[in-house]
């Protein structure tokens, strides 16, 4: 025989104390546990550059494939055994993983530099064409306009 | 909303063990497999409904921490909420958002509408950002709205001297700062069923069940545009419909005509040789009114014989110190005529009134227009003319072309030309401008604000039927 209002009830206390969590989240993406996609297709320029630069501090804050991540287990009674058991796991892989993860590392280092040297080099260039053409054009439109 | 067939071993799994279908649900989250919320809501109640209450009362709280570590709170909540729906906890609750409800307006209340049809199964709050009444809303619109509730979240950016005005434009929001309009995403999410009704593309849907509205596509995209995450959008015609396709890539779901309530409360027998415009006098012009006047002048000149007797009615709602008003006003003074009656912010009566005398109906709105954000997206008042038996002349373009079927029950004109020959025609034909009048009168029913009201009521109950896994009319 079902008993559904202890279920009604447990469902009620869950709410609660989901409710009582949220009250305390004032950023959208701590909600939905993710960064929220944006389509880039069909942004004004003004958009498209402040999303670049928020995609490229992303890439920089986590681009360390080497930083250790907590190791957790979501059983009730049997978590720290499971921890415990991860931990050791991982110790005895970590010489091989950072010997595949270093090149990777250093690969990704690499990379975010070159990307950074990209947008300098575009924001440089914007700069001297937005020069030209107040020189050559005074009463041209704005950026966002042209876009 | 949810292909059945896509989920077959997952509803197999919650039909098994709850355990079996955790363990299905973590390895695919851990996966960064998506699920849909929808799913995800019916497979716990199957996984309730299926198993005794003591595996039941285990699965939960961990079903719940698996979710929220994974997919967020708000999914969570999303997901008990849910339950709580589908187990006839208690009734299904709306937030109606629209930033303009302080101020009077066909998309107010095509909002308020859809609240007053829905109260009754639902609890809904309409949610505003600037401080207005129920009872003002009941009385702006006739409509009962009792079982509503009013919440009002001022948005600071808006609240600052300098952007203090009387409608919130969200154009003004500068994309490269916070974005404004988050506080009302956040609010969303504490109901089941979020409705954005002022098509402000910033606010992140974030209830189980979300519509967006759209009475015409403003703004561009930016880097909050967040249409997509809405579970359905909804479009007030099809001239919208095609707009939002075109500007923004996404297809509407659904398309709802505004609800039209000028019906008289008898057929209207004796008219009056009146040609009636009803158009608010857009300090821009946009609604053309002068542009009328002058045709009528013009007519009137050419043709004195054909219009003897006839007059124009220009009426429209408009604000002080209008200088669209100012600009007619001037014209008139300089050609000054007694066949012309100009009047504002007429009392409803004396409008009712108006339309049931009038014979004939002008809107020019959208003539020689290219912006198409300034061609009528529906056209409340030829309907409302139209439900008089009023035969309505009207712009080829925008809605009217939905409306109004051409040469059946009502006119279309692409140039001024066009429309002096087809009024003048209808004029000359007593006979047959009485037989349109009463074609005009049937066509105007499909506006009613009953048809509307039955729409939302089954549209809403099909949503909430995919989304909740139950049904209303239980």
């Amino acid at each position: 025989m079902k008993d559904t209002e202890e279920i009604g009830r447990e469902i009620q206390r869950l709410k609660k104390t989901l409710s009582e969590e949220k009250e305390n989240i004032q950023a959208i993406e701590e909600l939905i546990g993710g960064r929220i996609k944006v389509d880039l297709w069909g942004l004004g320029e003004k958009d498209l550059e402040k999303m670049t630069w928020e995609s490229f501090s992303f890439l920089e804050r986590n681009k360390d494939c080497l930083a250790p991540t907590p190791i957790t287990s979501h059983r009730e009674y049997v978590g720290g055994i499971i921890v415990a058991a991860k931990k050791a796991l991982r110790a005895l892989t970590r010489w091989y993983a950072e010997l595949i993860l270093r090149r990777q590392k250093e690969f990704d280092g690499e990379l975010i530099q070159i990307l950074l040297a990209m947008l300098l080099r575009l924001e440089k260039m914007n700069g001297r064409i937005g020069a030209l053409e107040a020189l050559t054009h005074p009463a041209s439109p704005n950026k966002e306009e042209r876009v | 909303m949810m292909a059945v067939k896509d989920y077959a071993p997952w509803r197999r799994a919650a039909e098994k063990s709850p355990r079996h279908f955790l363990r299905l649900l973590r390895r695919s989250l851990a996966r960064n497999k998506a699920i849909p919320q929808e799913v995800l809501n019916s497979l716990a109640l199957t996984v309730i409904q299926t198993h005794p209450s003591s595996r039941v009362l285990r699965f939960l709280p961990r079903l719940v921490q698996t979710v929220a570590a994974e997919r967020g709170l708000q999914s969570a909540w999303n997901l008990v909420a849910s339950l709580e729906v589908a187990l006839h906890h208690r009734k299904p609750t709306i937030g109606l958002y629209d930033n303009a409800a302080h101020y009077i307006g066909g998309a107010q209340k095509y909002g308020c509408t859809i609240a007053s049809a829905l109260q009754d199964d639902f609890d809904i709050t309409l949610i505003a950002n600037r401080p207005v009444a129920r009872s003002q809303l009941e009385n702006w619109y006739g409509l009962d709205l009792s079982r509503c509730r009013v919440k009002v979240i001022p948005i600071p950016y808006f609240e600052k001297k300098d952007r203090l005005r009387e409608l919130i434009d969200a154009g003004e929001v500068d994309t490269s700062q916070e974005n404004p309009f988050h506080l009302i995403s956040l609010e969303s999410g504490h109901y089941d069923l979020f409705i954005n009704n002022c098509m402000l593309e910033m606010v992140y849907p974030l209830a189980n069940v979300s519509i967006f509205i759209t009475h015409f596509p403003e703004r561009g995209k930016s880097r909050f545009f967040y249409v997509k995450k809405y579970s359905q959008i909804v479009a007030n015609s099809l001239y919208t419909a095609r707009w939002i396709r075109q500007k923004w890539d996404l297809n509407p779901h659904q398309h709802l005509y505004p609800p039209v309530d000028m019906e008289a409360p008898f057929v209207p027998q004796e008219k009056e040789n009146i040609i009636l415009s009803v158009s608010r006098f857009d300090p821009g012009g946009n609604k053309q009114q002068l542009k009328m006047i002058e045709v009528f002048q013009h007519i009137s000149r050419d043709q004195p014989e054909k219009l003897k007797g006839w007059r124009l009615a220009v009426v429209g709602g408009s604000i002080r110190d209008n200088p669209y008003l100012e600009k007619i006003n001037g014209h008139l003074s300089r050609n000054p005529s007694s066949a012309i009656e100009l009047r504002t912010n007429l009392p409803a009566s004396d409008l009712k009134s108006l339309y049931q005398k009038a014979k004939i109906f002008w809107h020019f709105c959208g003539l020689g227009q290219t912006d198409p954000a300034k061609v009528e997206h529906f056209g409340m008042t030829v309907a409302e003319a139209m439900q008089n038996g009023c035969v309505p002349i009207a712009f080829r373009g925008g809605g009217q072309m939905e409306i109004v079927e051409d040469t059946v029950s009502g006119f279309l004109f692409s140039t001024e030309k066009e429309l002096a020959e087809k009024t003048l025609d209808l004029i000359g034909r007593p006979g047959f401008l009485g037989e349109m009048g009463q074609q005009a009168l049937e066509r105007g029913k499909r506006f009613r604000r009953e048809v509307f009201v039955d729409a939302v009521q089954a549209y809403v109950r099909d949503l909430v039927r995919a989304g909740f896994s139950v049904s209303l009319e239980s």
